[in-house]
């Protein structure tokens, strides 16, 4: 199965950080996708990606407002996208990966 | 102390605009002794929203605040009749508030918030928001989120 692997992050962390994990998870699986999203959040990291969800993952997508580590995502398919615009606009995220035209970081 | 209560919610209300709604919540949360300043409170919610606007589209914003002012985590509602504007680019109708302890960092309040806002994408979730008379029912849809 396709792999997705993400990160969430909004400034005050207790709200749009899991609105725009659920939103990705959500349309990760109507495309088909196993998916993860680390959530960086007020309570801390959860659900944090390992090495291996990294490798594993066909592409990944960074929901954030805020600084997150990058470097682990060198040489991946990689999409950055605005919190909101995983909340509301999933689909062109999606959409967009699909057609692959999202560069390698 | 709960997390909601029957004075936090605000069904099918007037206000002129989101300055009077953040102060009408405001005041609601100093009144139930959950809040110690009003005007910290405000000034926190302002901040978040300066930093990106919490409003989704579909008239949802969602302002929250992670505020020294704030005793203990609440959520308040409030539906409007008319809705208001926003920010530059977006009206609310629906506007959903969280207030939480700054010190608080990780309680279990932060794990059902995290629960709650996932909910808010779901269709059923927002349709009782969106329609019910009943403040009871909305109580029971956020008082029965479980981590």
């Amino acid at each position: 199965m396709r792999k997705i692997v993400g990160v969430a992050s909004c400034p005050a962390g207790i709200a749009h950080t899991y609105m725009a994990a659920e939103s990705i998870e959500k349309a990760a699986k109507r495309y088909g996708y196993e998916v993860k999203i680390e959530t960086d959040g007020a309570g801390g990291v959860e659900n944090r990606l390992t090495e291996t969800d990294i490798e594993e993952a066909d592409a990944v997508i960074v929901a954030a407002d805020t600084v997150v580590e990058m470097d682990r995502f060198k040489g991946k398919k990689l999409l950055e996208v605005s919190v909101r615009d995983a909340i509301r606009n999933v689909d062109r995220i999606f959409e967009k990966i699909e057609s692959g035209e999202i560069g390698i970081y | 102390m709960n997390i909601v209560s029957e004075e936090l919610l605000f069904l099918d209300i007037n206000v002129k605009d989101k300055r009077e709604l953040i102060e009408m919540f405001s005041e609601a949360l100093f009144q139930s002794g959950r809040i110690s300043d009003r005007e910290q409170f405000i000034d926190d919610i302002y901040e978040r929203e300066s930093i990106v606007p919490t409003s989704l589209g579909d008239l949802l914003a969602i302002p929250h605040a992670l505020s020294s002012s704030v005793a203990a985590t609440s959520i308040l509602y409030a539906r409007l009749i008319d809705d208001i504007r926003w920010n530059d680019e977006e009206n609310a109708k629906y506007i959903f508030c969280i207030a939480v302890p700054k010190a608080n960092k990780d309680n279990v309040h932060l794990k059902i918030l995290s629960t709650i806002a996932r909910n808010l994408l779901d269709d059923e979730y927002r349709k009782v928001l969106l329609t019910t008379k009943s403040k009871e029912e909305i109580i029971e849809l956020i008082a029965g989120t479980s981590c």
